[in-house]
Order: structure tokens, then C-alpha cells, then sequence
């Protein structure tokens, strides 16, 4: 918002804004982007106050929060700019959601090449956070150009090939080596936009594991894990696979009538937070054994895409169910090789704190190469686990889980972190000393800056 | 079958927020857009970013300034070069400024009943003529609540949201007779993007939902419509409170 007269950035009130855990708040001043020229404008009259690109505020912790300073609200900022039917490749403005390109997209036979588990995110968002979902590749796998505004104000486009040091920082770097203005995104092409679907119980640990092993031909995959189930059955769990469904697969007509459209179902709307008691072990073990053991041994069907990949889309402010306080995300990825130990010994450890996670989601990664410097997918095993923050003494377990995860050479994912100690964070990502220096290179005011930036240290020179 | 006639719109300052989730909502086959505002590199991406969403013609851009009312003559001429008729007129245009500020400054109290009331006027008296002739058309002119009754807190943008409200009631009397139909369309306070902070999704939610009410409305035929529609029990209460209460009142 520039005023017409002066041509200056009008400023916005200091408000209280939160990521999607709703923990922890700070108070930002918040300016929204609707034309091309005011993130210049505001880089420009910024008065010694950092920066920083806002999407959907769908990340859950500090990642798009920055106390005191200002954040860039990018979702008004979001046209299609162009679109190569030949070639697939699609450039938007960095707030269009990934709604809104599924909504376009999906008649005309094209899905996004990666999604996560919602389809509120922005685009610039996912690429800032790289988000990986359900399938083997993570996003920036897929993203051929991204066109920024640096700190000195400058415009440049990058990609694997043009300034690949400022592309593989920005990957997964969380919004931190410049504002992402526009995407180039490779979309994939499908028969179908529908999903053939297998459930199969697991019923423990290992045989989930064997599972993953042996589903490697399967595109799309995930695991539901129980993670209140102790003893033998540590690691109970449901493995989601899943693939595009071929024309041909398709066997009723009304399955053929939903090939290509955007399925529309109401939506309910958490109202208010709940109350903080009532996600406790009792009500989590209830409804993770009724889930369970309704769940057929092997299920095999065709579902649509907003079924299979989000779930949680179809309740609108499922975030409020965590009480008051907010929620945080724990997860982790364990390196493959150590990946059934570190899953199993983390697995034990929560399950004995017996704190209570809705959602313990489980997926491998296999020998993806992934050159995103402090980006967090790589061949490993991923955990991850929503926990009431309540009180914050699960914030102090969380503290020892970390030195587990370090222990069996893994990481936390940052798009979700809103706790992580800098030493741990340090010890986490081996690249971390090369991004620094990506970040030396193209920032080094440190013009850009978050919440998350300033407790893990990514601002300092110094270097932590 | 009869094949559906294309339609031509135009929408006067496309580059709102109101006016672009408009203009999302009529993208389609069977429509031709016509994008008038005073940023052209804007719309030009606007331009592109509809013709994707909606499968339909390339939106036209057309460069206009509602303050430059020497320049409204020529306006229709050059739009109607480019199509061959005008079904329907879409004003967003619209100046804000805080009611403080152009206390201060009456350069910004100048800009605001200039641009929304007498550029207003300006164009719609060109499209009005053009409509009445052609005996068919329909003029969506998008005024405020805020015009409805004088505050301290909004006056001077008030009343220039006052003059276009009744100027849009006149003209909707003048050109009943002859087919051409006027609707006037009353926002409520738009959310600032701030609040959607606060509350999640409210603004991002709202121009769409804004401009959702507004093809309701056209179709309907309204007259007059508030949007969102419970603004119209909100604007009853106030429209009622005797003047030598309201007069005393913090509003």
C-alpha cells in the first residue's frame, strides 16, 4: 500500500501474528503486496527495519514471523503470468496457493509435481519452506526459476543453472536471501486427476518398515502411525499409498465423470480454540483405536485428490482443536541407514512421555539427491507429530528428543520448528556454514530476517 | 441451440482488489474484458492471469485516469474501436485517504471528491449517453456505506461516496425508460489486509465474496445492494438515529 500522493509506503499498525501452530505470537507490522513495484518501494523506505516475505502463514512456528520489523504479506500478489502447455511450466506471482493452481489446472489434465499435506500454502511459501508431502521428490526438484528482489535492491532471476549459489540458498531457506517475487514451476501432467488408493495395516514397526521397502514402485506414499500403542505394538500404523489412476482404471461412469474436476465438498469450521483438556491420552487413544481398527486389513480403492492428499483441508481451523495455547509440530528425518533404530527409539520415548499427538505421520525418502543447502528433505525417514503446547513441558521433551534425532545423524524440518536451540540446530545441517556464506553474499546487512532466523542464529555473522 | 452471444465488459480501475476478484469471477468463454485503469504494465499481467483462469479471449487493457477528465470524450470512442459493443460497466474506481490526513492536506480531501465523485460522473455521463441510444446495457457503480450518513470519522470520503450514491439513483431513474439498467453497490468497511491477521482469511475471503454478492445482484436486477447483506440492518440503525443524537456521538 503506497500512498498516490508521495509515492511513500503508508505503515501499517503493529499487530499480533502467529504461523499455523498459533505459537508463538509476535508483533509485526504487516504490508500487503498487490503491485509489482511495492516490495522495491518498501525495501527502499524499510528504515533500518528487517524484512521478510509472509505466504499463508502456514508454516507452524516462528518462520514467518518477524517481532518488531516488518513482514511482506504476499497473497494479494498472486496472477498467473504465464503458462507453457508443451512444456508444462507455469509462472505465477509467489501468492498464488496451491488451491488456486489446482483449481486451473486440474481441468486441463495438470497437477502440482509435489504437494503437502494442505493446499492453503502460497507458492512462494512452499518453495521457501521446499515442502516435500507425499512424494519422492521434494518441491524445488520442480522449480525451474525463481525471480527475486535482493537486498540491495536489485531484481535477478535464479535457477540450477543462473546463479546457482543464490537458487540452492533459497530453496528451503526460509525467505531469508530475498523476497521470491515469481515461480517458475514444472506442473505435471496426469490421465486422471483421481487416485488409486491402497490402505494396508501394519502391525508394528517392523512391518510398516517392510512396507516401505517394498513400496517403492508406488509414487505417493505415507504412514498413519499410532503412536500411543506401546510394547508389540510400537509403530501400529496404516500405510496410505497411492497413484494416479489411469483412464482405464476407471470402471464406473461416474468415476470417468470426475476424471478431470476439482472436487468440491463442504467444509466444516473449528469455531473457537477448545478447551485445553480435551486432547488428552484418553481422548487421542480413543480415537486412534477406532481409526485403526475400523480400517480394513487392505483397502483398495479410487479416491479423489483432495481425499487422499488433504485430509485435514476439508476442517477449516483444525489448528483451534490443540486448545488455547497452540500447537507445535515435532519432526524429524533419521538417515536411511539408521532410520527403523532412530524411528524406534524415538517412537519409545514419546510413547513413555505419553503426551498425546493426533497425527504421527511416517514417510521415506529414497536415494533423492536433494542440493538445497539448509534444505530439509533427503534419503531418510521422516516423523512427524502434532502435541498440544499447553502448559510447555512438552516444549523441555522436545529439548531431549532433539539429542536423539543428533544422535542417529538427523534433523528437524524448519517449516515446522518453533523451538529448536540454536546448538542443536548447528550440530543438524552440515551445509549450514556454505548457506551462511550465500547469505554473506547477497545480504549482508541482513536486510532479511525472521523470528526463526534470530533464535537459530542464520542472522549473525559471526556465525552462531 | 442458440450459441451463447459473447459478451463485452468493461471494468473501470481493474487493478482493485474488489475489481480483480471481479473480474476472476466473469473470466470465461463467453466473456471479453475490457480492463481500464491508470497502472497499464498491471493490468497488461492481470490481463494474462484471467485469460489463463477462465479459458476465454485475452482481456483488453485500456489505459484511464478518472482524474483526467479531459480525456473521458475520447475514452468510449477508443474502448468501442476495439469491440463492437459494451453489454455491461463495471466502476471500481475509487480514492481513500484517512479522514485526518485530508483534514491536514486539502490537496488529498481534492483527490478523493474528485475521483470519486466527479470522475465518476464524468465517464458514466459518456457510458449513460452511449447505453441509452443503444436502448440495452447494464452500469454497476460501486459506491460505500460509508456515504449513507456524514461521521467525523470518514466525511470528506463519505460524501464523495454520497454525491456518486445519488448520482447513481438519478441515473438509474433516467434510463429506466429506455432498457439500460443501474445498480449501485454499497461495500461495507472493506477489511484493511491487516485484520486479516487477526482473523484468518477474513480479507482474502471477502473481495471474492464481495464480488460473488455483486453478480447475484446484476443478475437480480437489484437496484441498490449492501455486500456483505447484513450491512443493510447495520446502515437501517444508523440511518435512523436522530440528528441531534448523532451529532454527539464518537463515530
Amino acid at each position: 500500500m503506497t500512498d498516490n500522493i508521495t509515492g511513500q509506503p503508508v505503515l501499517p499498525p503493529e499487530i499480533e501474528i502467529t504461523g499455523w501452530g498459533r505459537y508463538p505470537a509476535s508483533p509485526t507490522r504487516v504490508f500487503p503486496v498487490q503491485s509489482t513495484a511495492e516490495p522495491g518501494q518498501i525495501l527502499k523506505a524499510r528504515q533500518g527495519k528487517s524484512l521478510l516475505g509472509r505466504g499463508a502463514g502456514r508454516a507452524y512456528g516462528d518462520a514467518a514471523l518477524n517481532r518488531s520489523n516488518f513482514c511482506l504479506d504476499f497473497m494479494p500478489y498472486n496472477r498467473f503470468l504465464d503458462f507453457d502447455e508443451q512444456t508444462g511450466i507455469l509462472r505465477a506471482e509467489a501468492g498464488v496457493t496451491l488451491e488456486q493452481i489446482l483449481e486451473t489446472f486440474v481441468p486441463q489434465g495438470w497437477f502440482l509435481p509435489v504437494t503437502p499435506g494442505t493446499k492453503y500454502p502460497t507458492l512462494g511459501g512452499s518453495v521457501a519452506c521446499d515442502v516435500h508431502g507425499k512424494s519422492s521428490h521434494s518441491l524445488s526438484h520442480y522449480v525451474e526459476r525463481l525471480h527475486m528482489l535482493l537486498a540491495d535492491g536489485s531484481y535477478v532471476a535464479c535457477s540450477a543453472k543462473e546463479l546457482p549459489d543464490l537458487f540452492w540458498a533459497t530453496v528451503g531457506g526460509m525467505g531469508l536471501t530475498g523476497l521470491i517475487l515469481e515461480v517458475e514451476l514444472k506442473m505435471t501432467r496426469i490421465e486422471t486427476c483421481l487416485i488409486r488408493y491402497q490402505g494396508v495395516k501394519a502391525h508394528n514397526l517392523q512391518e510398516i518398515f517392510r512396507l516401505f521397502e517394498e513400496t517403492e514402485e508406488w509414487p505417493m506414499t505415507v504412514a498413519w502411525v499410532d503412536c500411543l500403542a506401546r510394547g508389540k505394538n510400537l509403530g501400529r500404523s496404516i500405510m496410505m499409498r497411492g497413484a494416479f489412476a489411469r483412464q482405464h482404471e476407471l470402471k464406473s461412469l461416474a468415476q470417468q465423470s470426475r476424471a478431470r474436476s476439482v472436487p468440491h465438498k463442504g467444509k466444516l469450521t473449528v469455531p473457537f480454540a477448545f478447551p485445553a483438556w480435551s486432547l488428552n491420552k484418553l481422548s487421542v487413544t480413543a480415537f486412534n483405536t477406532f481409526y485403526y481398527g475400523k480400517h480394513p486389513r487392505c483397502l483398495d480403492t479410487i479416491m479423489d485428490y483432495d481425499s487422499f492428499f488433504y485430509p485435514l483441508d476439508s476442517i477449516l481451523q483444525w489448528n483451534l482443536i490443540y486448545g488455547g495455547p497452540g500447537l507445535v509440530q515435532y519432526q524429524f528425518l533419521i538417515p536411511l541407514e539408521q532410520g527403523f533404530e532412530g524411528v524406534k527409539t524415538l517412537l519409545e520415548e514419546i510413547s513413555a512421555t505419553g503426551r498425546a499427538s493426533f497425527l504421527a505421520v511416517l514417510k521415506k525418502f529414497g536415494n533423492i539427491q536433494n542440493p538445497g543447502m539448509i534444505s530439509f528433505p533427503a534419503p531418510g525417514y521422516f516423523l512427524a507429530l502434532d502435541f498440544p503446547v499447553g502448559g510447555g513441558e512438552i516444549l523441555k521433551h522436545m529439548d531431549q528428543w532433539d539429542k536423539l534425532v543428533l544422535k542417529y545423524g538427523g534433523r528437524i524440518y524448519l517449516a515446522k520448528d518453533a523451538r529448536m536451540k540454536r546448538e542443536s540446530f548447528n550440530a543438524m545441517y552440515p551445509r549450514l556454514d556454505e548457506w551462511r556464506a550465500v547469505k554473506q553474499k547477497y545480504d549482508p546487512e541482513n536486510v532479511f530476517s525472521s523470528d526463526l532466523a534470530q533464535r537459530l542464529g542464520l542472522v549473525n555473522k559471526a556465525g552462531g | 441451440m442458440t450459441e451463447q452471444k459473447m459478451k463485452n465488459i468493461l471494468i473501470l480501475g481493474a487493478n482493485s482488489g474488489m475489481a480483480r476478484a471481479l473480474a476472476r469471477e466473469l473470466a470465461s468463454p463467453q466473456v471479453q474484458l475490457i480492463l481500464a485503469g491508470r497502472k497499464v504494465a498491471e493490468l497488461e499481467k492481470s490481463a494474462k492471469d484471467l485469460e489463463i483462469r477462465g479459458h476465454g479471449p485475452a482481456p483488453k487493457v485500456v489505459s484511464f485516469n478518472a482524474l483526467e477528465t479531459g480525456q473521458h470524450e475520447q475514452f468510449l470512442p477508443e474502448v468501442l474501436s476495439r469491440v463492437e459493443t459494451l453489454d455491461e460497466v463495471y466502476l471500481f474506481f475509487g480514492q481513500l485517504h484517512g479522514q485526518a490526513e485530508a483534514q491536514k492536506d486539502f490537496s488529498l480531501a481534492w483527490e478523493m471528491l474528485m475521483t470519486n465523485y466527479v470522475g465518476a460522473v464524468s465517464i458514466l455521463e459518456r457510458v449513460a449517453a452511449y447505453m441509452e441510444k443503444r436502448g440495452q446495457g447494464i452500469i454497476i457503480g460501486v459506491s460505500s456505506v460509508a456515504g449513507d450518513r456524514g461521521r467525523q470519522s470518514n466525511y470528506l470520503y463519505g460524501s464523495s461516496k454520497a454525491g456518486l450514491t445519488v448520482y447513481l439513483q438519478g441515473l438509474r431513474n433516467r434510463l429506466a425508460r429506455s432498457g439500460v439498467h443501474v445498480l449501485t453497490v454499497k461495500p461495507g468497511f472493506v477489511d484493511t489486509p491487516m485484520t486479516r491477521n487477526k482473523k484468518k482469511g477474513l480479507l482474502f475471503t471477502q473481495p471474492k465474496a464481495i464480488a460473488q454478492g455483486m453478480l447475484k445482484a446484476v443478475r437480480a436486477r437489484k437496484n441498490s445492494v449492501y455486500l456483505p447483506g447484513f450491512w443493510k440492518y447495520i446502515m437501517l440503525i444508523i440511518r435512523s438515529v436522530p440528528e441531534s443524537v448523532f451529532k454527539k456521538l464518537k463515530m
